[in-house]
Order: structure tokens, then sequence, then C-alpha cells
């Protein structure tokens, strides 16, 4: 169910970024809803595989996207399954799309496929263990270690939930390929991370990883939405509707980071998620 | 042998051109030129072991068949059917970028060299937009010859400024005065509106869409200016030889508040202090290098060479170049700037005090050779021509690029890859231009 609901918004809220950018920089911008029509564009062009490539090269977008949504599947936000470690779960169904979405950009053989996987591989590596261990503390401070019994911010864990909130927040950025981590609008080569691996997929494969980045997006505004008060669905609106802000402001007035300054800046994921732990543990 | 070796222990070489078997070599010294005749019979002493200044100018004599003698080994520049051995480190992982590159830019190819992300080695291949200028220019009258030259690198008027001055010089004539303001004018807004595209694409290429769309408004609004003066946004088939074809009126109270908009928009995003975090000491070109390889432009001057061309030109009366120290892409985002501001202010004084008198003479033809040099954007404009009976008998042109490709190989020296870009962005250079 929460699948369905994030695949229906992930290209409204792609394109409600483009288009806030386009506004904050004096231009008129193009319909936030243009991206559902780019997206049937693509998916209905002709696609190929480099002649060198094997059938992994499929596999990339393929569980990309099927990762992200098996993880949204699991998202507490409309009624679903749910069990206990089952945030554990979407995490690495998450990364289950990222493994293959590496293999995908190594078997085409080029030099920016490499180089964007170790790229992404780093940031990833970066950014995983303060986001498990930050989802770790939301569930210690809730009832039975799944996302469905995640606490919701209150005076007594404040805390502990603001720093998770933090973490997810950084986390994001690193996941979703935004700024200050990587420049999706950049047509720039070496300096691409994760649009660096895609250069060779185009079509309804395209198609597929600009859905799942998207999903991807959504999912960590869907576990912050679990942590806040209030009606679930209506909250994750509300806060994604917030992330377009954000986004859009930052991409605008913000500067993308130098790519060997990226561990200071996700050092404080990890920050934000022992502190948390911490906290959890000794519940202060 | 001597003399020419200590020429150019004091100056740096402008050009280097084969005539009859020669080469000859211009070389500046102090502020004045000097020329030497090398060689004979289409062989002539390489110097470039001692100066590397030389390295380019002799590789593209040797490939129209000439032979610098005792050159450490010769590669092609231009000629892409010639075999061309990449220097090759078995210990380095090897990353070709280009010639086909994903966005809209010129070709060219980059083998960096690295280790992990660092780049330890960075050499440029160029070559892909030859399209043999030199020759073309053959046996052209004054308008096809200009309609050429105009179109050798990526600054129009620059260029056909050079030819054309080069061109009256043989003749041993002079433009009206009315044409030759009219000329630096438009000459002027050239480098203004150039140098805030370099600013625009540094600040696009960190990924500050605020700033790169402030400082691409108000060039497309300059630009705007630029048609108004010479009928062009880029401003081609404005200067003609003998004079200028026309005069247009821009907006001078609009060219005013550019520019007042301006002195305050760009000192203020160049302290945005993750601009200064992207920019400063990133891609350093060291000031011995830039004298050493006799680079040019803003690149030189950001390194701290207080050298413009502009500097003995008697229609800039106490003019003072733009000077940086830190030969970083900070350095030169800063001469871009103050340059932009200083170029206007020049446009406008051009403008606002035009002498009366007509847009051009007709020149009769005539025999005669001479050389010219202007001050672009990018750096010093080299045109020579040899007129025989008002044909073109031997050209020569040497954009600025051709010049400072080099400084851009050595200010990634020990930088990440990521920052490749930027660097490159931050020198701006012409393709076209080193390739004629």
């Amino acid at each position: 169910m929460t699948a369905f609901l994030l695949l229906l918004l992930a290209p409204l809220f792609g394109g409600s970024v483009k288009w806030l950018k386009a506004r904050l920089t004096h231009r008129r911008g193009a319909s936030p809803l243009l991206e559902y029509r780019n997206l049937a564009k693509l998916w209905g062009k002709a696609w190929v595989r480099p002649t060198l490539s094997t059938p992994v090269f499929l596999l990339g977008p393929a569980l990309a996207l099927g990762g992200a949504l098996a993880a949204a599947s699991l998202l507490p936000l409309l009624p679903g399954p749910g069990f206990a470690g089952d945030f554990l779960v979407a995490l690495y169904l998450l990364n289950l799309g990222r493994f293959f979405q590496m293999l995908s950009a190594l078997d085409t053989g080029s030099a920016f496929g490499a180089q964007g996987s170790y790229r992404e591989g780093l940031v990833t590596l970066l950014a995983e263990p303060g986001t498990l261990m930050a989802l770790g503390a939301a569930a210690l401070a809730g009832e039975g270690l799944r996302m469905a019994g995640f606490p919701v911010l209150g005076p007594q864990n404040a805390l502990v939930l603001l720093l998770v909130l933090a973490s997810l927040a950084v986390a994001l950025l690193a996941e979703g390929a935004r700024m200050p981590v990587d420049d999706p609008t950049t047509h720039l080569e070496l300096t691409m991370i994760h649009e660096a691996q895609l250069l060779d997929h185009g079509g309804p494969l395209l198609a597929l990883y600009e859905l799942a980045a998207s999903v991807k997006m959504l999912f960590y505004v869907g576990l912050m939405a679990l942590l806040l008060p209030g009606p679930k669905v209506l909250v994750f609106l509300g806060l994604a509707a917030a992330w377009v802000l954000a986004l859009g402001y930052l991409e605008t007035f913000g500067v993308k980071l130098r790519y060997l300054r990226l561990p200071d800046f996700l050092s404080y994921n990890t920050l934000f998620g022992v502190l948390a732990l911490l906290g959890a543990v000794w519940r202060f | 042998m001597d003399a020419v070796k200590e020429a150019l222990r004091e100056g740096r070489p402008v050009a280097l051109f084969p005539d009859g078997g020669q080469a000859v070599l211009v070389v500046e010294v102090g502020r004045a030129l000097r020329v030497f005749r090398l060689g004979e019979g289409g062989s002539f002493p390489s110097l470039a072991s001692d100066f590397p200044s030389l390295d380019w100018f002799e590789r593209a004599l040797w490939e129209r068949g000439y032979t610098p003698v005792g050159h450490p080994g010769p590669k092609p520049l231009r000629r892409h059917d010639l075999p061309y051995a990449f220097r090759e480190f078995p210990e380095l992982h090897e990353v070709p970028v280009g010639p086909v590159h994903a966005g809209i830019i010129e070709p060219g190819h980059f083998r960096f060299s690295v280790l992990g992300e660092r780049i330890l080695h960075l050499e440029i291949r160029l070559g892909y937009q030859h399209r043999g200028l030199l020759n073309r220019l053959l046996g052209k009258g004054p308008e096809a010859a200009l309609l050429l030259a105009e179109r050798a690198g990526s600054e129009p008027v620059a260029h056909a400024l050079a030819f054309a001055l080069a061109w009256e010089e043989a003749l041993g004539r002079k433009a009206p005065p009315r044409a030759q303001a009219l000329r630096l004018a438009a000459l002027e807004l050239e480098r203004a509106f150039g140098h805030l595209g370099h600013l625009a694409g540094l600040f696009t290429d960190i990924g500050y869409a605020y700033g790169a769309t402030q400082v691409g408004r108000v060039r497309a609004l300059l630009q705007g200016e630029v048609d108004r003066l010479t009928g062009h946004r880029y401003g081609r088939n404005f200067v003609r030889v003998g004079g200028v074809w026309r005069e247009g009126r821009p907006d001078l109270a609009a060219l005013a508040a550019y520019r007042e908009e301006l002195s305050r928009l760009l000192p203020r995003l160049l302290k945005h202090p993750q601009v200064l975090d992207r920019m400063r000491y990133v891609g350093v070109v060291r000031r011995v290098e830039a004298e050493a390889y006799g680079f040019v432009g803003p690149t030189a001057r950001a390194s701290g060479v207080a050298r413009d061309l502009r500097q003995e030109d008697p229609a800039y009366p106490g003019f003072r170049p733009v000077v940086r120290q830190g030969g970083d892409v900070l350095s030169r985002a800063q001469v871009y700037a103050e340059e932009a501001l200083q170029a206007l202010d020049y446009a406008l004084g051009f403008l606002a005090h035009l002498p009366e008198g007509p847009l051009a003479q007709d020149l009769p033809p005539g025999d005669g050779e001479a050389m010219a040099r202007v001050e672009a954007g990018r750096g010093e404009v080299f045109w020579f021509v040899r007129l025989e009976g008002g044909k073109v008998a031997l050209a020569e042109g040497v954009d600025p690029s051709f010049k400072n490709w080099r400084a851009l190989e050595l200010a990634v020296r020990g930088e990440g890859l990521p920052d490749f870009p930027l660097c490159n962005k931050s020198f701006d250079l012409s393709y076209a231009g080193t390739d004629l």
C-alpha cells in the first residue's frame, strides 16, 4: 500500500524540487507534473545495452526500483506487513538495489561507471552506520523492534528522536544524491557520484533509475514521518512538502561540497546516530 | 643563438611560424617585440628543452613539415593522422575523458594518471577542431580574410581587431579615430561579457545555481547591448579592415546600471563561505610556472604576473592591470570579476567620448607585412599578415588559449579528480582557437 503511495508521489516530488529551483532563480519553471510525462516518454523509448555488458546491466535499474519499492511496502504509513526488525530489512533492501546498481555500472566497463560506483560505495559506507544506529535508537525507545512501534516525538524522548531525525536528514541527502553531497543537475562526468552510474542507461532503464531515486528519498521522508505525532499519511505529505522546500533552497543558495570533504559532512550522520543510541540505552 | 636564448630568458615567446624554410620566432622582451629567423631549409634548432614555453610552438611547426633539431620528442598537436604516444605510468590508473563529453562543450581529450582520486599527471590532446584556417587565408582579399580570422577563436572582436590592425599597418594606414574608439568599446564589452561567462560557468560547476543565474542574467543583458552596438550578440561582422562596418546605439544608462549591479553582486557572490571553500587553494599555478611557460592574460595575472597589453596602449592612459598573487581558482575568479567592471568602465568611457569622423576608409591594395597584438579577454591575440597586391601571401594567428593550456596541466597536479572541471572552467580556454 505504502509502496503505491510512494510510487505515485515520486515524480511529483522530483518535479516540484525542479520547479521550485527554477522559481528561486527567477525562471518560470516547468510544471511539477512534467515529470510524469517525462517518465512516460522515457518509458516509450527503445533501450540499448552496451555490447560488452551482461544481463547484470539490466538488473541494476530493475532492482534499484524493486528494492526501493519493497522497502517502501514495509513502511507502516498505510496498513501493511510488519515484523520485528523490519527496519533492518527495509534498509538492506535499499542497499540491495544499490549493490546491483553499482554492479550494473561496473558491467559497462566504462571509466565513469566504475568511478561513480566506488564513489557511491564510499558515500553509502559513510552513511550506513549512522542511519542504522539512529533507527536502532528509535526502535529501542519504542515498543517492539518494528517500524510500526516507533515512538512519536514527545517531551520525554525529544532529545533522542531529534537526533534520529537529524541523522535521517543527512542520510536522505546522501542516499538521494542531492546537494551538498552530489549535484543531480551537473553534466560534468568527473564530478558526478550517482549520475556517473547512469550514463550508459537510457530510455526505460533511465526511467526506472529516476523513479527509484525519488522513491528512495520519499522512503526516508516516510521514516521521519513515523516519528512525528499526527495522522501518518498527512504528516508524511506535509513533511514531503517541507523537504521540497528544503531541497529547493539548499540546491539554489548552497554550494556542492568538495568530494574530499564528504566524510566531514557524513560524519555528522554517524555522530547523531551514536548519540541517539546512547540516549536510547541510558534513557536521557 | 645566444641572443635568442637571452631574449627567451628575459621574455616569453609570442609566436613561432614558418616562412620559406625558416622558423620566425617572435619574442616579447620587456614590452617590445624582437623577431628572430631560425634555421634554414625546413629545419631549425629546437629550444624546447630549455624553454618549455616553446614546446607546443615547435610541435605545431613539426607537424607542418618542419624539423626542430633536438626536440626531446615531438608529438602532433592538431593532426590526428600522425601517431601519438601518451606518457604512460604502469603503476597508476589511467582515466581517459573525451573528446566527446556529456555536456555541450568543445571536444578535447584529457588523459589523467590518477592514484585513487588524486591526479598526478594530466596530458591534454586537442586538434579535433582543426579547420586548416591558416592555409584557407592564403590568397584572400581583406573582406574574406577578415571573415575567416574573426572565426579563429572564441573572441571574434579581438581576433578581427588584431587581424585588421596587422593589415592596416602592413599598408601603413590607420582606421579613423571614431572607428578606433568604437572598436575598443566593442572589445571591452566582449571582455566584460566573456568574463561574466567564465564566472557563471564557475558557479554552475560548484552547483551554486543562484550565483550562476544572477551572473548569467546580467551577461545576457550585456550581450543585448553588444548587439545594439555591433549588430551581433557576439560582435561578429563589426570590425573591418580600415574601420568598422556600422555604428549602433547602445543604451549607455543601461550599461552603467549593469555595472552598478555587478559591482554589488560579484563581491557578494565571491565571499560566500562555501564558494571560498571550493575555490581557495584549488588549482594553483605558481608565478615561476606562469613565467617559465609564458602564460598570458588573466591566467598570468592571477599568478602575480603584472602584464597586460593595454599598459602601453595610448588609448588607455594610466592603465593598471588587475593582479592577484594566489594563482588559484579564486584568484582567477577575482581577476575576472574586477576586469569585467574595469572593462565596462572603459567601454562607457569610449562610447561617451566618440570622436567625430567617418567610420572607415577604404584601403588600396598594396604590399607589406606587419604583426599586431590585442589584449583579448583570455589574453594576447597575435596576428601576422604578409600582403602581396592586396591579397594574403602569408598569415599566422596565435590565440591566447594556445599559450595557456599547459597551465591547466600544471594546476590540476595533486588535486582531486572531482575538482578538475572547476580548474578547467577557471581558465575557460578556447579549443577552436588552439586548433585553428
